[in-house]
């Protein structure tokens, strides 16, 4: 059975660059400046734009979002949501990462366990995460604890199966290092397997996040669990359609935040990594 | 042979196992949350194929995920060439495009409902603007790392441009523009999913929520059931699909080992 | 040897600037290839020759200096010209066929028809007419260095560029390529200009070879190549002859004499992945 699966292409965004972009490439600092002042303007005269043609009760022009934003900021419900969702979805995250990266460096170490969870591993996986609200909603109501279960459910598996991939990618030459110095079964692990897997199991957290993100606003707006998913189908029922779009801006920047944040952690964790140590190109 | 039998049973015993414990646990369950797996196998084949369901639910789902897919596929591979070849537009765009990718696309339904309403073509919309940026993002990048060497030899031979489009940096890119193609559809299914849950009178995700509100909950287990099995059915035809355009890729060649990744 | 100068180089120069350092690679080059010669360069490693080549390919426009071919200014794939790439591995594109592969520089030129016949011609002139639905990464090295050949002839190029084409295959697939660029030009009469760092691949291959040195890079020597079109392993490289040039082009690059050839620049390749 040549079942194979995936290629080993790991997502745009999620992976640091393999190569330093040419400097041919990048404008330099000032001609990049002024272009990026340009898309922004452009972008906002599209916005105005199509508000004045379609309307600012299907598009609120910008002024009045920000409008919208501003007066958001200054009220507790707004902060009490935030923090909600981002509470939510960093325990689901929490939790998934507690269950899947364990399971999944051990499943990986061995051909036997690798194999036999191989099905259940990829058809729970493809399972739509949502499909699991009305069974969570059934067992938990509209609470945090519903949302919770949502999100683990469905981040779980790519930090299991990036932790799979991880050990069984542990370079063949770092094993025989650790045979030859005869280490042990635990330095092997601490020295060799958890810094030679991190690279994988950070783009694992990057994937995961994402799907964290979505599922906690999902359990938000259909299963009614507190928090900016919630408001915002509040808002929509309630036709302030200016504050509506401002908390989709605000879902906006917390996914920005939290890609940031991991990118950036991406970069801490592995400045050995030749993807994260700067190359120099030119010679 | 007899290594396919033993790989079969070592990839089979699980599921077998799982399934087994579910149905004799759930046996005599008088639990109302969890019937007992008989019943809901039942009512799977009643209510799908025998009333219809399928055709009346399952289908207009399909047709939604499929447009609203397609959409994202075209658009967004043919803007993802554009601004791959064109560096400069592309970092100016950046800021703006990395914003728009991290808007989590469940999150505009509600907007999509003000400015669209409550129809087909809402949900098309909403699944295409959420299945679009991982294919744009993967289109660009994969379009970008083109070897250098493949592109002297499309600069040394004079290739035309079409043929340097279509048999040069399109193929390359292929592997991340798969990549980004299976991200975006699972986050079309989801998106096709509550957009449904939301609002809708037929479809796959309003009959398992309106099942749940109704407390019909045998008929909920069996949607959920459907739905696994389209995810898992799905997920397949992506496989064989992209195990063919990517035959010449190292991980698909003959024997090949295989891979695990998102 | 017809007279008359396919590929006409004078005064040409180049130089990279990085990070707003210039450094002058190629001085002021001096060179002819005459019609349906065979001209071996010939020098250090990284004193150049890629960017010589790479100029002469229409790759990289030199900073001074003009190269004519048939006396017109080089444009970029200027049919003329075509190239064979040291990195078969890379050159070939994996997701076509041997023979989509051949074919790719005839599209938009040829009828469909046309352009699989001259492929077809094309990868029987190197030997590789059964193995036309395969693709390159099923064939090993030497056959894929082959298809990269019956790629450089398909368009039937007045001169064929090659950038140390055998630095990376075992020495008999080695002898036997060399051997078969010397009959594909006997047999078609185009010129040929081959940069290899091996100075008895050089002089066996060669009507002349020119040996660069220097930074920034001059022309060394011009040495013409006695031994006539027809040429034999072991008979060539046992001519007397042979040793005496062996030794004047080891001088001339500075290289001890020890009689060995050089290990294949590993750190190419690579090195070009990284620029560009
Ligand atoms: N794109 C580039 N930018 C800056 N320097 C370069 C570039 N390409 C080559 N060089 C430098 O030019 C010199 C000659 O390189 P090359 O032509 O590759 O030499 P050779 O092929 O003879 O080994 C080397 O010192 C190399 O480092
Ligand atoms: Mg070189």
């Amino acid at each position: 059975m040549t079942s194979r699966q995936t290629v080993p292409v790991i997502m745009a965004g999620s992976r640091p660059r393999a190569w330093p972009r040419s400097t041919r490439r990048v404008p330099d600092v000032g001609h990049r400046i002024v272009w990026r002042t340009v898309a922004v303007v452009a972008t906002f005269a599209l916005w105005q734009f199509s508000s004045a043609v379609l309307g600012d009760r299907v598009v609120p022009a910008p002024a009045q979002v920000f409008r919208a934003l501003a007066s958001l900021v200054t009220t507790a419900e707004f902060w009490t949501a935030l923090l909600t969702t981002v509470t939510s979805t960093l325990l689901g995250l929490l939790i998934a990462v507690a269950l899947g990266v364990p399971l999944g460096l051990v499943v990986g170490s061995s051909r036997f366990l690798t194999a036999s969870t191989r099905l259940s591993a990829d058809f729970l996986r493809t399972i739509p995460p949502v499909t699991l609200i009305p069974l969570a909603l059934l067992l938990y109501g509209p609470s945090i604890a519903m949302q919770v279960v949502l999100i683990v459910f469905g981040s779980v598996w790519p930090l299991f199966l990036h932790a799979i991939y991880a050990v069984r990618e542990v370079d063949p030459i770092m094993r025989d290092v650790s045979a030859v110095f005869r280490m042990s079964t635990w330095s092997r692990w601490v020295n060799i397997t958890l810094p030679s897997s991190a690279p994988f199991l950070l783009t694992g957290l990057r994937v995961a996040s994402t799907i964290a993100l979505l599922l906690a606003v999902a359990a938000e707006l259909i299963g009614n669990a507190p928090g900016i998913g919630l408001e915002i189908a509040l808002t929509q029922m309630g036709a302030q359609v200016a504050t509506a779009y401002a908390y989709v801006v605000v879902a906006a920047l917390l996914g920005v935040v939290l890609n940031l944040v991991l990118a950036a952690a991406q970069r801490c964790l592995l400045f050995w990594h030749p993807s994260v140590r700067s190359v120099d190109v030119a010679s | 042979m007899s290594s396919y039998v033993g790989r079969l049973t070592l990839e089979l015993w699980l599921p077998v196992v799982l399934v087994a414990l579910w149905w004799f646990a759930s046996m005599n369950s008088t639990s109302a949350f969890f019937p007992p797996l008989r019943r809901i196998v039942q009512d799977t084949v009643d209510v799908w194929f025998i009333q219809g369901h399928i055709s009346s639910d399952v289908l207009p789902s399909l047709t939604n995920l499929l447009f609203g897919y397609a959409i994202a596929l075209t658009v967004g591979v043919a803007l993802g060439l554009l601004l791959g070849l064109m560096p400069r537009l592309y970092d100016a765009l950046e800021p703006e495009l990395e914003f728009l990718r991290a808007v989590p696309a469940v999150a505009i339904l509600p907007v999509a409902i003000i400015a669209i309403g409550l129809g087909d073509d809402m949900r098309i919309t909403v699944i295409a603007f959420g299945s679009f940026w991982p294919i744009l993002v993967n289109t660009v990048a994969g379009i970008r790392s083109t070897d250098p060497v493949v592109k002297d030899v499309a600069t040394a031979f004079g290739l035309r441009p079409a043929t340097r489009l279509f048999s040069v940096r399109l193929p390359s890119a292929a592997p991340q523009i798969l990549a980004g193609a299976r991200t975006a559809l699972s986050i079309a299914v989801v998106l096709i999913l509550v957009s449904e849950m939301s609002g809708a009178f037929r479809g796959l995700g309003n009959f398992v929520l309106a099942a749940q509100r109704n407390f019909a909950i045998t008929d909920m287990w069996s949607g959920m059931i459907i739905l696994g099995m389209l995810g898992y059915l799905v997920n397949i035809i992506f496989r064989v699909v992209e195990s063919q355009i990517l035959r010449w890729h190292p991980a698909y060649r003959e024997g090949a080992k295989w891979v695990t990744s998102q | 040897m017809g007279d008359v100068a396919v590929v006409e180089a004078s005064g040409l120069g180049h130089e990279y600037s990085t990070a707003g350092v210039t450094t002058r690679i190629l001085g002021s080059l001096e060179f002819i290839v005459a019609s349906g010669e065979f001209v071996c360069i010939v020098g250090p490693s990284g004193v150049g020759k890629t960017t010589l080549l790479r100029c002469l390919a229409g790759l990289l426009r030199p900073t001074f200096g003009s190269i004519t071919v048939d006396g017109h200014p080089i444009a970029r794939g200027n049919s003329a010209l075509s190239l064979v790439f040291q990195d078969y591995g890379r050159s070939l594109l994996p997701w076509l066929t041997v023979l989509a592969n051949v074919a790719l520089p005839l599209k938009g030129t040829a009828p469909r028809a046309e352009r699989r016949d001259r492929a077809v011609s094309a990868l029987h002139e190197v030997g590789l007419g059964d193995v036309l639905e395969n693709y390159p990464w099923q064939l090993s090295g030497g056959m894929q260095q082959r298809v990269a050949i019956a790629r450089a002839l398909v368009v039937e190029p007045r001169v064929i560029l090659m950038d140390e084409p055998f630095a990376s295959v075992d020495a008999q697939t080695r002898e036997a390529l060399e051997d078969l660029v010397l009959r594909i030009r006997n047999h078609g009469g185009m010129s040929v200009v081959l940069i290899t760092h091996d100075i008895d691949e050089a002089i066996y291959l060669a009507d002349r070879v020119i040996v660069l040195g220097g930074r920034p890079a001059e022309v060394r020597a011009n040495i013409p190549i006695p031994f006539g079109r027809h040429r034999e392993q072991l008979a060539t490289k046992a001519e007397p002859e042979f040793a005496e040039l062996r030794a004047r082009v080891h001088q001339l690059i500075g290289a001890p004499d020890d009689g060995r050839r050089p290990a294949a620049d590993q750190g190419n390749p690579r090195d070009e992945g990284a620029r560009q």
